[in-house]
């Protein structure tokens, strides 16, 4: 949702005594940060849990670009709407999560988990699994640090995206 | 609002910093990592909640052949009960506390499954679930939404399939899209 809509909601909350939201459950990722504008600043600022969702971005972060997807990257049909349209401005973004993961030697989803993971804000990426090294490698992302010239590089191909996962 | 903020953002418990052999072999190092790091956990916002820094999503767990009238939503790579239970398990013994499903994932078959899971794995006091109400649930009026009725309604549905009680164990977490 638009942070102005959530500021409305809390407003009208506030304003009927009515309990306020405590969390926001928001698309955030590597591939998708629109959500740094408003949102992450609003929710940081009103104590507001982020809980983001598709942290690895349908497994396009959780992968090197070459190698094969799980069952659900071919018939998650929502998922494919969220980074269809982007996937060129995306693929250098991608690239930088993979050579990073070859460089540390770690496995992709910990680079793209760890990125979040440091960020304050967040209070947990919600992780699916459908493998049990998915579960173990995303608990694991815990104990990974990124240096701050890692994150630059990270973050650096990063272009503006049109609106994905509410309208 | 201030002072409660800052207790939102407080680490509960610190993380082992990794040793250098950890990265030693890309196969290797995903094990290895996970016995060394310990689980963090956060105040959910400004909630007095504790979860894990890692919440278990549990859309994957599920009916792949779940459908209702009218609807096109498919969770085709959904885990049955048999193959999601370990899942559970698993998390619960690295220390993640936090769970996130919906009424509407495979139509309500992910919020059975994770009921059933928690109870036989978890200590329900020490668990979070979060649900979410707005998805149809059935063909016809009301069968969606966020009207008072729909949310009062899929609340108790949502609670009866967790097969829990509000306030002990579920933070119904209102995904408004």
């Amino acid at each position: 949702m638009h942070a102005w809509q959530f500021a409305k909601a809390q407003h009208v909350a506030e304003r009927h005594g009515w309990s306020r939201f405590v969390s926001m459950q928001n698309h955030y990722n590597l591939i998708y940060r629109e959500e740094e504008r408003e949102m992450v600043p609003l929710c940081r600022d009103q104590g507001i849990g982020l809980i983001p969702w598709s942290p690895l971005a349908r497994g396009y972060l959780a992968r090197a670009p070459e190698a094969k997807g799980t069952k659900r990257s071919e018939t998650d049909r929502f998922g494919r709407t969220l980074y269809s349209s982007m996937a060129q401005a995306d693929q250098p973004v991608v690239a930088g999560v993979d050579k990073l993961a070859k460089t540390r030697n770690l496995p992709h989803a910990q680079i793209a988990l760890a990125w979040l993971l440091r960020n304050a804000a967040v209070t947990a990426p919600i992780v699916g699994a459908t493998k049990m090294e998915h579960l173990e490698t995303a608990v694991a992302a815990l104990g990974v640090q990124l240096s701050k010239e890692e994150v630059t590089a990270l973050e650096a191909p990063y272009v503006a995206h049109p609106i994905a996962g509410f309208s | 609002m201030r002072e409660v903020a800052g207790l939102w953002s407080g680490r509960i418990m610190p993380c082992v910093p990794l040793s250098s052999e950890s990265r030693l072999s890309r196969g290797h190092a995903a094990r290895m990592l996970i016995m060394e790091a310990t689980m963090e956990y956060r105040r959910l916002g400004n909630t007095g909640l504790t979860v894990s820094r890692i919440c278990l999503g549990c859309m994957s767990y599920g009916d792949p052949a779940a459908t209702i009238a009218g609807s096109n939503l498919r969770w085709e790579w959904a885990l049955k009960e048999d193959a999601a239970r370990p899942f559970f398990k698993r998390a619960i013994d690295l220390g993640i506390n936090f769970f996130d499903t919906a009424n509407v994932y495979s139509f309500g078959a992910s919020e059975e499954i994770t009921g059933r899971a928690l109870r036989e794995f978890a200590r329900r006091e020490e668990v979070v679930i979060a649900t979410k109400v707005w998805g149809v649930m059935r063909p016809g009026p009301n069968g969606g939404g966020l009207s008072r009725k729909a949310i009062l309604h899929e609340i108790d549905a949502s609670l009866k399939r967790l097969g829990t009680d509000p306030g002990r164990l579920v933070h119904a977490c209102l995904a408004i899209r």
